[in-house]
């Protein structure tokens, strides 16, 4: 009897941890999208209302849930308040939003490159800069949205096989 | 915000521990010359001082740090922001104006619209970053002379450039929009169209101007002057630099709503306000304003301060009323 409850959590354990993966990678899908967001509203505020970054980045830190709200309003302040560097300011505070998420570097790639888009004398000129960065998130997340499902649904199986094999050899 | 910290702030953090030395001096500074491949001067109060990369001030080229075309185009985007597209008219008018009122004035490659005029600047190269230095009670000695019976007249400050004409106009907007001794705090509209007067950052005026002062930043002197007029109900409006047939036209538009006005004009004597004015009148006599040829200076202003520099001061020469009778002279 005791074997076999041993059995039942060894496999719930690493079905468990497959589905933990799988949350893990929906969380970077999600993570994904909202950086797509981001540069979208970015877009926005530039071509339309011609606001500075800083300026764009404060109506985001209130629009933005985490990891980005503050991390845009530190941006804000370093800028207006304190004078900094923006790529440096920039780069400090995606980190640290950054570092308890799932992302890859790949993707996190993402957002550390913003600063090497600015610099441009028109809005429309600025605004069509960051279609580079939109276009490589949507890139990303259509490769990870086509193979979700496939994945998801291999990982939950590696995940409830292995267990039955643990389980099989620890008998 | 003080400052030493205002003006280091204007450069990115890289470049900030040489300029340590030279914002020691900031109440002395006058100027910073910056342009690519050439040494960087500094001006304090007359004399000229090049910036070595170390930052220490000499009084020799040869040591001095020599910009590149890469620490250049650092400086511009970080004083714009990083959104130089944000800042696109003030870049095609050649300055902005940064926290602190300092201007920045650019130079470099201009680009032009099909008709002709500058479409934008597309290599800045050279710098000029103008101090701002705002002197509190540099009016003192005029306002007595720009009252009657509390009313503030219509006064017309004129020099030639670099005496100190819109440092007093400034101070002449603070005094009258807080009140002082000689009449109670009245509601002023500013027209600054080369955010001078205001020294405004995104709207935001860095130079004090009073409690009761609106400001038109940027803003062309003949549109600014009417929109005021309309929205704002001002009970004195101010504006730098009149002298063409337009501004006059506006200028005589607010008198006659009753309002008064205080503005500066670049010239030396009556005879240059006269021409000045009567010039503008004429040229605009073959249009609607005939009525208004042959004006007098003292028809349309009740008192001109002229002002002098002497001895690296900038002083009142003498405040003269509508009828040409000298008030007041500081010499």
């Amino acid at each position: 009897m005791l074997r076999l409850a041993g059995s039942v959590m060894v496999i719930a354990g690493c079905i468990g941890f497959a589905a933990g993966i799988c949350r893990e990678r929906n969380q970077r899908l999600r993570l994904l999208v909202q950086i797509r967001a981001v540069y979208e509203t970015m877009k926005y505020y530039i071509a339309y209302q011609k606001a500075t970054i800083p300026e764009a980045l404060m109506h985001l830190s209130e629009k933005e849930q985490e990891p980005f709200g503050e991390a845009f309003e530190a941006v804000y302040r370093g800028i207006y308040e304190g004078s900094e560097n923006l790529p440096a300011i920039w780069r400090e505070q995606m980190e640290r939003a950054l570092s308890g998420t799932p992302l890859k570097e790949q993707e996190k790639k993402l957002l550390y490159d913003f600063p090497r888009c600015l610099g441009f004398m028109e809005e429309g000129a600025q605004a069509l800069a960051l279609d580079g960065l939109i276009r490589e998130a949507g890139l990303q997340i259509e490769q990870m949205e086509k193979q979700r499902q496939e994945k998801n649904r291999m990982i939950m199986s590696l995940g409830a096989a292995g267990g039955v094999l643990l389980s099989i050899l620890l008998l | 915000m003080a400052r030493r910290e205002e003006l280091t702030g204007i450069f990115p953090d890289t470049m900030r521990g040489r300029w340590t030395q030279a914002f020691s001096q900031a109440e002395r500074l006058q100027e910073i010359r910056l342009g690519v491949g050439l040494p960087v001067r500094l001006r304090f109060s007359g004399e000229e001082k090049f910036l070595s990369p170390q930052g220490s001030l000499s009084g020799s080229v040869r040591d001095a740090w020599h910009v590149t075309d890469r620490e250049l185009d650092g400086i511009v985007r970080h004083i714009c922001r990083y959104s130089p597209y944000a800042f696109e008219n003030e870049i095609r008018q050649g300055f902005l104006t940064v926290p602190g009122g300092h201007r920045v004035g650019m130079a470099g490659q201009v680009v032009l619209n099909e008709d002709g005029t500058v479409r934008n600047i597309s290599h800045i190269r050279f710098l000029n970053i103008r101090i701002s230095h705002e002197v509190i009670g540099a009016a003192e000695k005029a306002m007595p002379w720009l009252y009657s019976r509390g009313r503030f007249l219509n006064t017309l400050l004129v020099s030639p450039p670099g005496c100190g004409k819109t440092t007093m106009l400034r101070d002449i907007v603070r005094q009258v929009s807080d009140g002082n001794p000689c009449g109670p705090g009245r509601q002023v509209g500013v027209v600054d169209e080369r955010s001078e007067i205001a020294g405004s950052f995104m709207g935001i005026p860095q130079n004090r101007l009073g409690i009761r002062t609106d400001v038109l930043d940027g803003c062309p002197k003949v549109q600014g002057m009417m929109l005021l007029m309309r929205s704002m109900a001002p009970a004195v409006v101010a504006v730098d630099e009149i002298g063409g047939r337009e501004d006059m036209s506006a200028l005589f538009q607010v008198l006659r709503s009753g309002s008064s006005v205080v503005a500066t004009m670049h010239g030396d004597s009556m005879e240059d306000v006269k021409g000045r004015i009567n010039g503008s009148m004429v040229s605009a006599s073959s249009g609607t304003e005939t009525a208004a040829q042959g004006y007098r200076p003292g028809d349309c202003f009740e008192r001109f301060v002229f002002l002098e520099k002497a001895q690296g001061r900038c002083r009142i020469r003498e405040i003269l009323g509508s009828d040409g009778r000298r008030l007041f002279s500081e010499t």
